[in-house]
């Protein structure tokens, strides 16, 4: 076994299978969507989610009222509901 | 449209297009939508997750937005979130407040916020409804009994 077999056998070749592992681990997490961090910008449209109906049908197909980002977006236009329907709740901060 | 949408297991908000479509990966949608479906389903209450700026009284805003929560706003309970603002507001209707005191909203709070603060919006909303559903308890134990 001469000197440049040993060097390929047991450095490079090591080398090169942790280099793979690596790029395998990290790769995915690289190519993900960023992650909300406190304090940083959000960034993303208002939008408002609503659960399924128990009888099925979903996609708010009966009341268009609230229709995904629709009620989210007349956010400021009080007038069409004066009336309060808050009865409780809380508030928090992070 | 009804062909592909009668097997609702889809997330909520998945007809926009762009990147700035949602901020929520599928997978993550998925979790949002069973939460706020199962937690509604269980208490015959009707959870809303708002997610987005509110206006500086964010109080007030958020019972703005209560108001226009569609159907019955008295049995339904608005959770707004405003990532900006960094603020979390539980507003409850009249009949939801019964079953959804404030004390137990409070607690519900406690809980999102300690997991936003690390950066888990979802597993905050997650847990936050799971609380308030469980608080709330099944319908049928509310009835009067004969």
């Amino acid at each position: 076994m001469t000197v440049v077999e040993t060097l390929l056998v047991f450095l490079v070749a090591p080398l090169a299978v942790v280099l793979l592992a690596y790029a395998l681990v990290m790769l995915p997490a690289m190519k993900a969507r960023k992650r909300y961090k406190p304090g940083e910008p959000w960034g993303h449209e208002a939008i408002w989610y609503e659960p399924h109906r128990p009888g099925g049908g979903g996609h708010g197909d009966d009341h268009p009222a609230l229709g995904k980002q629709a009620a989210a977006l007349a956010i400021g236009e009080t007038a069409g509901h004066p009336k309060r329907t808050a009865a409780g709740g809380a508030r928090g901060t992070w | 449209m009804a062909t592909e949408l009668e097997d609702t297991r889809e997330p909520i908000v998945d007809d926009q297009e762009g990147p700035k479509a949602s901020p929520f990966t599928p997978s993550e949608l998925l979790r949002l939508d069973e939460a706020l479906t199962m937690s509604s389903r269980e208490t015959g209450l009707r959870f809303t997750l708002y997610i987005g700026d509110l206006p500086t009284d964010t109080r007030a805003g958020a019972e703005d937005l209560h108001a226009r929560s569609g159907d019955d706003p008295s049995q339904s309970v608005l959770i707004a979130v405003a990532p900006d603002q960094r603020v979390l507001e539980i507003v409850t209707g009249s009949a939801a407040s019964r079953r959804l005191p404030d004390r137990a909203c409070a607690l519900a709070v406690l809980t999102m916020t300690g997991r936003f603060g690390s950066g888990d919006l979802v597993g905050g909303i997650v847990n936050g409804l799971r609380q308030l559903s469980d608080q709330a308890g099944h319908p049928a134990a509310h009835r009067p009994r004969h």
